[in-house]
């Protein structure tokens, strides 16, 4: 089964991920990395692996292993 | 653990763009066909000045930091020195099309074997988002505080509808990082132009629209909204001249 990997000190708070999903999965977690960015989480029960918020993420949050 | 969708080694290092910034995503696009094609040890990138140069300390692989506007010419040197080498120009637009407007056209004119780069973000973005030459119109920037005046500073210039008439030019396309869409169809059109140069087609520029929130003043979410509605509408996206093999 597919796993998201999010790299979570990577993660600038962008939010573009959050708008690009499809299954509304995304959300800022509310945790501070330590750059002081509000990071990614994301809702495994939602998530279906597409992928989009690899396709989209400016700073390589994220990556799908199998 | 088998591995779909991986990070390529040569945007392994955190970049330092802004936040939300779409040259990651190109950094990223680029990283990938070069890995596919196994030149990861082969290829130079010219780096223009401007955001590019933050590349200097992000990008994994080499590269060469230009004199500003210099990135097609430099690229060029790189070529006639190792022609069995990737040479890849990466510039902005004020970098590209203002102040190396000249080395930029020359390169093309002289269909010069290289692979051009350029994202285009509409503004001076390094130095605090003044106006450039694509600054589309009513844009607001820090020197065109109340919007661009196109009667007074003329329409944005397009840059690749023109090298698209020189003869001999092997590829010349438009991407834009503003939905997943358009980043997989931009993905195909960085693929083409790196393989044009691969093949010996020639020259190859591709220019990616690209967001810029830090200076346009505006969210991520308004960002890609505006590209998608005035931006794409203005700078036709797709392939202006499509490869002869």
């Amino acid at each position: 089964m597919a796993t998201l990997r999010i790299s979570t000190e990577r993660c600038k708070s962008c939010g573009y991920c959050i708008l690009a999903c499809p299954s509304k999965a995304l959300r800022l977690s509310g945790q501070l990395n330590k750059e002081g960015y509000d990071y990614v989480a994301n809702d495994e029960s939602k998530c279906t692996k597409c992928g989009i918020c690899y396709t989209v993420c400016p700073d390589n949050v994220f990556e799908i292993l199998e | 653990m088998a591995v779909l969708k991986k990070t390529p080694t040569m945007v392994s290092i955190p970049n330092h763009f802004c936040p939300g910034c779409g040259h990651g995503i190109l950094n990223r696009l680029i990283a990938e066909v070069i890995e596919e094609k196994g030149y990861e040890k082969k290829t130079i990138m010219t780096l223009g000045v401007g955001c590019s140069c933050n590349m200097n300390a992000s990008w994994n692989g080499d590269k060469i930091q230009c004199a500003h506007g210099r990135g097609a010419a430099t690229a060029t040197g790189v070529k006639i020195a190792r022609p069995d080498l990737l040479s890849i120009a990466y510039q902005g637009d004020g970098d590209a099309y203002v102040i190396g407007l000249a080395e930029t056209l020359n390169a093309a004119y002289r269909n010069e074997p290289i692979t051009v780069f350029v994202i285009n973000n509409n503004n001076f973005a390094m130095t605090g988002g003044q106006m450039s030459w694509t600054t589309m119109p009513g844009q607001v920037t820090t020197t065109s505080v109340h919007g661009r005046d196109p009667a007074l500073t003329g329409m944005p210039i397009r840059v690749p509808e023109f090298a698209a008439t020189f003869p001999d030019v092997a590829y010349v396309a438009r991407g834009s990082v503003h939905s997943a869409k358009e980043i997989n169809r931009l993905r195909g059109y960085v693929k083409n132009a790196i393989e044009a140069q691969l093949n010996g087609e020639g020259y190859a520029l591709v220019e990616v629209l690209c967001q810029c929130p830090t200076n346009w003043g505006m969210s991520v979410e308004k960002s890609i909204k505006w590209m998608e509605e005035e931006v794409a509408p203005y700078y036709t996206l797709g392939e202006l001249k499509g490869r002869r093999k």
